[in-house]
C-alpha cells in the first residue's frame, strides 16, 4: 500500500512538473518577451530593462521558470502585469464560487442520475427503461449554456422568480446565495445528470451479468435485493471514477455557465484576463486550474484503491 | 463536456489469480455471431447526421437568403417568408442556421481528423510495443488529459488568436489522448490473442502482424471514437462561438448564435431554440452514430442465449427417450415435471424435462454444451436469465405448490434455504469487495438468523469445508480457485438444505483440487441427508458421485437410469456415442524405435529456469527443466495450472526466452538472431487451447489457413510459392483436417469448437512444419468432439512424420495420444518416462496423487 501511495504520488508531481512546463512554454516562452507584450516594439531598453527587473523577467528562462512554479508552491502566484493586481487573493475567491457551484451542480447530478440510471439499467427490456435511456441521450446532447439561457428565459425573464445572474457570497446573505446559485448550478448539473446516468446505467447493466450477483440471488436474495446489498456497491467503483473525471470537466466546462449568469468564477477571469491579454494572469490561472484536475485524477486512483480490495497490495 | 465514452474509466486490471489455463465447459459458441438485423440507434443517428451533412452541403449553393445579408425586418417571429424568423440585424435565421453547419461540420471534421490521426499511431504503438516506449507514450497521453480541449482553445486563442484555426486544432489536440487509449487497450487485446501468436509463431513481421490482425480488429472501436468525439467536437465549437472565441463573425455559427440570442429572451425566444436544436441534433446524432456502431462492433452485446453448435453432433441420433424406468421414490425431494424453457422468439431449450430428486439422493445430469443442463437447474431456482420462459412444474419437499408459479420474493426465501446451488466458475461467483466470511454469514441472516449467530456458524461451516483459520476475513481473490468453490459450497449448505444443485462444480478446478472438493461435496451432503443434483459433461465424475444419472440431449431426456445400469448396459444410441467418447484408451504402439535414440535429439532443453516479476514480486515459473524430444517422438507433458508447462512450450517454441539454461529446438539455440528464429518458426508450428480466440475473427478461414505460407522463409523448396498454389495448398489442408471445401471462403464464429480447432490444426500444418505444438488442444471441447480432434492429430502426426508435443492437465488424454510423458509440478519435472510406465509404476508419489485424482469411468 506504502509503496503503491509512493509510485502514485511521484507520478503525480511528474505529470505536475511536465504541465506546468507546458503551460509556461505555451503562455510564457512562445508569445515573446512580455515586456516587449506589455510596452510595445517602440519601447527604449532602458525602459524595457526597468519593466524586466519590476516583474522579475530579467533571468534567464529557466529561473523564472523555477520561481513561477516556487510561487505555485507557496501560494504566491504574482502580480498582474496589465492590472499590477496581487493574482493570489483574487484567483483563491473566483476558485470558491467555482468551487461551489461545480460541487452543487455534481450533487444535483448524482442526485439524478443514481437512481434514474439504475432504474435504466433494471428496465432495459422494457418501455420505462428504454425511455430513461433515450431522455439521458438526449440530455447528454443539449449544450449546458442551452439549457442556462432557458433557465433565464423561463425564471428570470418570464417568471421574474430568480435574478437572472450575478453572485452573492453565502457570507453575504445565504438566501440571496441560493437565488443566485441555484439556475446555474442546475444547467450545470442537468447536463452532467444526464452525462452520469449513462454511465450508472452501463455499470449496473455490467453488474447484472456478474455471476456473483446470481450466487447472491441463489443465497436468498431477491433479485432487486442482490442488486442493491451487492450490485451498486461493485457498480460504484467505476462511477467514482466517472465523478472524478466529470467534476474536472466541469472545473473548465463552469467557464460557458459563468459567462451566461455572470457569475464571477475562475472561468470569468480566465476570460476577462484573456480579453486583456494579461498573459502572466492566465498563465497561473490554468495552472490552478490543471492542477485541480491532476489532483481530482490522483484523488480518483487512491478511492479506487480504497473502495476495491483487489487493487490494495496483499501483505 | 464529456461524453461517457471517452472518458478514461480506469478500469482494474485483470485479476492476476484467474488461472489462465482454467478449464470450462464451453457454453455454446462465443458470441462473436453478429446478430443480423437493424440498430434502431444506428439509424436514427445516421439519419440525424445524414441530415446535417445534406443541409451543410446545399447551404454551399443555395439558401433561402443570404445568411450574411442583413435585409429583413429585425427580430421577426418565424413566418411564412422567414420560417423561422430573423435575428437583431434582420437577417435570416433558417439560412444562418443552415451555413452554421458548415463550421460544425468542418471543426469537427478537422479535430476528429488530427485527433485520430496523431493518437491512434500512438495508441497502437504503445500497445504494441510496450516496455518503456509505450509507458512514455501513455502517460505523455495522461498529461494531456489535464488539457481538455475547451481549455486548450482558450489558452491557444489568448496566444494565437481566437478563431476557426485554433478552435479545430486545440479540440483536436485535447481529443488525442482519447484516442490513443481507445487504440492501444484495443491494440493489447489483439496483441494477446492466440491468433497473434499464432502469426508470430508463423514468422510473420510486427509490420504485418499490425496490417493483418491489430488495425482491421480496432477499426470498429477506433470508427465509434470517431463518431462520440464529433460529438464533443460539435459541443465544444458551440462552447467557444458561445465564448466569442470560435469563428469570428460574420461567419454564421450555431454558438454564436445562441450567445446573441441572450439579449432577446422574452422577447425572440426563437433565437435561441432555432440553434440550440440544432447544435442538440447534430450532437445527439453522432452519439447515436457512435452507439449503434459500438453494437455492432461489440461480439458481447450481441450474444442471444445459448446456441447449440451445428455439425459436430451425429445427426442421426433421435431424441426419443429410452428406460424411464424411474425409482419409486415416495415424496421426492426435488421433483421436475414436463419443464419446457424457450427464448421469448419461442425456441425451445428444453422440452418436457422431468426428472427426480430423492431425499439423500445423488442424481447426475449429463449433457454436452448447448443441452441444456445449466438452464434446467437455472429454472429450478428461479434464476432465469431475462428472455427466457420455463413452464410446467417444479415441486420442493415440504413446499406446497409449483415453484414456477412463486413470485421473486417467495422464491428467494427458498433459495439458500431448501435449495441451493454451486456454480461452476469460482473466480467470478463471489463478490469480489465483501470478505469472504461475511458473505457466507449473510446466507443465514437472509434467512432469519442473527448477525452474531450467523458470524459463528460462518467461521465453523468455513473449517468445516477444510479452510484454514482466518479465512473468514479473506477477501475472494486472497483465495485460489478451489478454496473460493469451498466457501460456495458453505454458503449453499449453511442452512441445511433438502437439495443442493451443483452446476459443473470441479470443471474449472485442477485434478487433485478436484478429487478433493467431490469428496467434502459427497460427504457434507450425506451428513446432511440432502438431496444432490449434480450437473456435468463428465461422465467419470458421475461414475463416482451419483446413485442415479440423467441423460440430457438438445434439451430432451433421453435415458435414465441408476449409474450402474446406464453406464454398463446404454440404451440409447448417444449415451453409447458419449460412453465410448469418454474413454481414451492408452496408445498402444511406439513411433520411435530404439535406433533412433541415439541420434541428435529435435527438441533440447536443459537446466531451464524461467522467473518473471509480477507485482514487484518475483515468480518462479520454471525451476531447472530438462528433457529431450527425439524425431518423431510423441511428447507429452502433464501438470495442473502454474505448474509452468505452458511456460515451457513457450519457450522451446522460442515465444519467450529462458532466464537461465539452454534450449535447442529443430536445430536453433534460443534465444536465437532473427533469421535464425526464422528456420524455428518453419519448423515448429502451435496449436492453441481455446478454439475460439486462436483465430482471427475478421478472414476467412482461407486467409487464416494461408497465413504462414505468406512468408516465404515458411514455405519449404517446391511449395506453394504463388497465391493460386497456395489456395490449392490451403485446400488440400483443410481436405486432410476433414472439413469441406467451401470453409475457406466463410468466416471462424460459422463454425463450431472442434471444427474451428481442425481449422487451427490446418493452419498449424500447411507449410509443413517437422514439430507441432498443441497446448490443451481438446479441453475446451465437448467430450464426443474431443475424441476425434485427438485421433486427428495422432493420424496428422503419422501421415506428415510430425514430432509431436502435447501439453495437458488429463493424464488419460497425454496417454492416449502420447508415447513419452513428463510430469511437471511448481516448475519443475517430477518424472519423464515412456507413457505406460510412468502411468502404471509412477515413480514419484505427486504422479500417484495425479492419476488416482483423475476419474476413471466406472462401468
Amino acid at each position: 500500500m506504502a509503496r503503491h501511495l509512493a509510485s502514485h504520488v511521484a507520478q503525480l508531481v511528474a505529470t505536475l512538473l511536465v504541465a506546468t512546463a507546458a503551460i509556461f512554454v505555451l503562455l510564457r516562452v512562445l508569445p515573446g518577451d512580455p515586456a516587449v507584450v506589455a510596452l510595445g516594439i517602440e519601447a527604449s531598453p532602458e525602459a524595457l530593462a526597468a519593466w524586466r527587473a519590476e516583474h522579475g523577467t530579467d533571468g534567464t528562462l529557466v529561473a523564472q521558470y523555477l520561481e513561477w512554479v516556487g510561487g505555485l508552491l507557496t501560494g504566491d502566484l504574482g502580480t498582474s502585469y496589465v492590472t499590477s493586481q496581487e493574482l493570489t487573493p483574487l484567483v483563491a475567491d473566483r476558485v470558491q464560487v467555482t468551487g461551489i457551484l461545480v460541487l452543487l451542480g455534481m450533487l444535483i447530478a448524482l442526485v439524478v442520475a443514481v437512481p434514474v440510471g439504475t432504474l435504466a439499467a433494471v428496465w432495459h427490456r422494457n418501455a420505462g427503461g428504454v425511455t430513461l435511456s433515450t431522455v439521458s441521450q438526449v440530455g447528454v446532447a443539449v449544450p449546458n449554456f442551452l439549457v442556462g439561457v432557458l433557465l433565464v428565459a423561463l425564471f428570470a425573464v418570464r417568471l421574474g422568480w430568480l435574478p437572472s445572474g450575478g453572485w452573492v457570497a453565502p457570507v453575504e446573505g445565504f438566501g440571496e446565495f441560493w437565488r443566485h446559485v441555484l439556475l446555474p448550478a442546475v444547467a450545470l448539473g442537468s447536463v452532467q445528470a444526464a452525462i452520469i446516468t449513462r454511465y450508472v446505467r452501463s455499470a449496473v447493466l455490467e453488474i447484472m451479468r456478474e455471476d456473483f450477483l446470481r450466487t447472491a440471488r441463489a443465497k436468498g436474495l431477491t433479485f432487486t435485493g442482490a442488486l442493491v446489498r451487492h450490485g451498486l456497491r461493485n457498480a460504484g467503483v467505476p462511477i467514482v471514477t466517472v465523478v472524478g473525471v466529470q467534476i474536472a470537466s466541469m472545473l473548465i466546462g463552469a467557464v460557458v455557465i459563468e459567462r451566461v449568469f455572470a457569475v464571477p468564477g475562475l472561468g470569468s477571469l480566465l476570460l476577462d484576463s484573456v480579453g486583456n491579454r494579461d498573459l502572466l494572469a492566465v498563465q497561473s490561472i490554468v495552472a490552478v486550474l490543471v492542477v485541480l484536475v491532476v489532483l481530482l485524477n490522483f484523488l480518483v486512483d487512491l478511492a479506487y484503491t480504497l473502495l476495491d480490495p483487489r487493487l490494495r497490495r496483499a501483505s | 463536456m464529456t461524453d461517457p465514452a471517452t472518458v478514461a474509466v480506469g478500469q482494474p486490471p485483470p485479476d492476476p489469480r484467474t488461472p489462465t489455463g482454467a478449464r470450462r465447459q464451453p457454453a455454446g459458441p462465443r458470441p462473436e455471431a453478429r446478430r443480423p438485423g437493424v440498430h434502431p440507434q444506428l439509424v436514427i443517428g445516421a439519419v440525424l447526421v445524414g441530415l446535417v451533412v445534406v443541409t451543410a452541403l446545399v447551404s454551399l449553393v443555395w439558401t433561402p437568403f443570404d445568411p450574411e445579408h442583413a435585409g429583413a425586418e429585425r427580430l421577426l417571429s418565424p413566418g411564412a417568408e422567414h420560417w423561422l424568423g430573423t435575428d437583431r440585424f434582420g437577417r435570416d435565421v433558417f439560412s444562418q442556421v443552415m451555413a452554421g453547419a458548415r463550421i460544425t461540420l468542418l471543426v469537427g471534421l478537422v479535430a476528429v481528423g488530427i485527433a485520430a490521426v496523431v493518437g491512434v499511431p500512438l495508441g497502437v504503438l504503445a500497445g504494441m510495443r510496450g516496455g518503456r516506449l509505450g509507458v512514455l507514450l501513455m502517460r505523455g497521453s495522461d498529461i494531456l488529459l489535464a488539457f481538455p480541449g475547451l481549455l486548450l482553445a482558450i489558452v491557444l486563442g489568448a496566444v494565437y488568436g481566437a478563431g476557426t484555426v485554433t478552435a479545430m486544432v486545440a479540440l483536436g489536440i485535447g481529443s488525442i489522448p482519447a484516442f490513443a487509449r481507445v487504440a492501444r487497450s484495443g491494440t493489447l487485446q489483439v496483441m494477446r490473442s492466440d491468433y497473434v501468436v499464432a502469426a508470430r509463431a508463423a514468422n510473420r513481421g510486427e509490420r504485418a502482424i499490425a496490417a493483418r490482425h491489430v488495425l482491421p480488429n480496432i477499426a470498429g472501436t477506433v470508427l465509434v471514437q470517431c463518431s462520440v468525439n464529433f460529438a464533443i467536437a460539435v459541443l465544444a465549437e458551440a462552447g467557444l462561438s458561445f465564448l466569442g472565441l470560435g469563428t469570428p463573425p460574420p461567419t454564421p455559427s450555431w454558438g454564436r448564435m445562441l450567445q446573441e440570442s441572450q439579449q432577446f429572451l422574452g422577447v425572440a425566444d426563437h433565437l435561441a431554440i432555432v440553434p440550440g436544436v440544432a447544435i442538440a441534433v447534430a450532437v445527439l446524432g453522432f452519439n447515436l452514430l457512435g452507439d449503434g456502431l459500438r453494437d455492432v462492433f461489440d461480439p458481447r452485446l450481441s450474444a442471444v442465449g445459448p446456441h447449440a453448435p451445428a455439425g459436430e453432433r451425429p445427426s442421426s441420433v433421435s431424441a426419443e427417450p429410452v428406460g424411464t424406468t424411474r425409482p419409486s421414490v415416495e415424496t421426492p425431494a426435488l421433483d421436475i415435471r414436463d419443464l419446457t424453457v424457450r427464448t421469448d422468439s419461442g425456441r425451445a431449450l428444453l422440452s418436457e424435462v422431468s426428472l427426480r430428486v430423492g431425499p439423500g439422493e445423488r442424481v447426475g445430469l449429463i449433457g454436452e454444451s448447448g443441452s441444456g443442463k445449466t438452464m434446467t437447474a437455472l429454472a429450478a431456482l428461479g434464476l432465469l436469465p431475462d428472455g427466457v420462459v420455463a413452464t410446467g412444474q417444479v415441486g420442493l419437499a415440504g413446499v406446497p405448490g409449483n415453484l414456477l408459479e412463486r413470485g421473486e420474493r417467495a422464491l428467494a426465501g427458498l433459495r439458500g434455504e431448501a435449495l441451493s446451488m454451486v456454480f461452476q466458475e469460482p473466480m467470478t461467483a463471489l463478490n469480489p469487495l465483501l470478505r469472504v466470511g461475511r458473505q457466507v454469514a449473510e446466507t443465514m441472516t437472509l434467512h432469519g438468523a442473527t448477525s452474531r449467530t450467523a458470524t459463528r456458524r460462518a467461521a465453523e461451516l468455513l473449517a468445516e469445508v477444510g479452510l484454514p483459520d482466518g479465512a473468514a476475513r479473506r477477501y475472494p481473490h486472497e483465495l485460489s480457485g478451489g478454496q473460493r468453490q469451498r466457501v460456495v459450497l458453505a454458503m449453499a449448505l449453511a442452512n441445511d438444505p433438502a437439495v443442493l444443485v451443483a452446476d459443473e462444480p470441479t470443471t474449472a478446478l485442477d485434478v487433485t483440487v478436484q478429487r478433493q472438493m467431490l469428496d467434502l461435496m459427497v460427504r457434507l451432503v450425506e451428513d446432511r441427508g440432502a438431496g444432490l443434483l449434480f450437473i456435468t459433461h463428465d461422465l467419470a465424475v458421475v461414475s463416482q458421485v451419483c446413485q442415479r444419472v440423467v441423460v440430457l440431449l438438445d434439451g430432451v431426456v433421453v435415458e435414465e437410469g441408476t449409474v450402474a445400469q446406464v453406464f454398463a448396459h446404454p440404451r440409447h444410441e448417444y449415451t453409447r456415442r458419449l460412453l465410448a467418447a469418454s474413454t481414451l484408451e492408452p496408445r498402444t504402439t511406439s513411433s520411435v524405435r530404439s535406433e533412433d535414440r541415439v541420434a541428435e535429439p529435435l527438441i533440447r532443453v536443459e537446466d531451464v529456469t524461467r522467473t518473471y516479476q509480477s507485482r514487484g514480486q518475483a515468480v518462479h515459473a520454471l525451476g531447472g527443466v530438462s528433457l529431450e524430444v527425439q524425431e518423431g517422438q510423441r511428447f507429452g507433458i502433464v501438470g495442473e495450472s502454474g505448474s509452468g508447462k505452458s511456460t515451457l512450450l513457450r519457450i522451446v517454441a522460442g515465444l519467450d526466452r529462458a532466464t537461465s539454461g539452454r534450449v535447442t529446438s529443430a536445430g536453433v539455440h534460443l534465444p536465437a538472431a532473427p533469421h535464425e528464429l526464422g528456420d524455428l518458426r518453419a519448423a515448429l508450428q502451435l496449436v492453441f487451447q481455446d478454439p475460439y480466440g486462436s483465430l482471427d475473427p475478421r478472414m476467412t478461414v482461407g486467409d487464416i489457413v494461408a497465413e504462414p505460407l505468406l512468408n516465404p522463409a515458411n514455405v519449404r523448396v517446391g511449395g506453394p510459392r504463388t497465391a493460386s498454389a497456395r489456395r490449392d495448398a490451403v485446400r488440400e489442408m483443410l481436405d486432410a483436417v476433414g472439413l469441406p471445401l467451401d470453409a475457406t471462403e466463410r468466416y471462424p464464429h460459422q463454425f463450431s469448437g472442434g471444427q474451428r480447432q481442425r481449422i487451427a490444426i490446418a493452419r498449424a500444418l500447411v507449410c509443413r512444419p517437422r514439430i507441432l505444438v498443441a497446448d490443451e488442444p481438446v479441453s475446451a471441447l465437448d467430450v464426443s468432439v474431443r475424441r476425434q480432434v485427438l485421433d486427428l492429430l495422432a493420424r496428422l502426426a503419422d501421415e506428415h512424420a510430425l514430432t509431436l508435443l502435447l501439453v495437458s492437465h488429463d493424464l488419460g488424454v497425454v496417454r492416449h495420444v502420447c508415447d513419452h510423458v513428463a510430469v511437471m509440478r511448481d516448475g519443475l519435472i517430477v518424472e519423464q518416462g515412456p507413457a505406460d510406465q510412468v502411468y502404471d509404476h509412477p515413480q514419484h508419489e505427486y504422479t500417484r496423487t495425479l492419476r488416482d485424482a483423475t476419474p476413471v469411468l466406472r462401468r
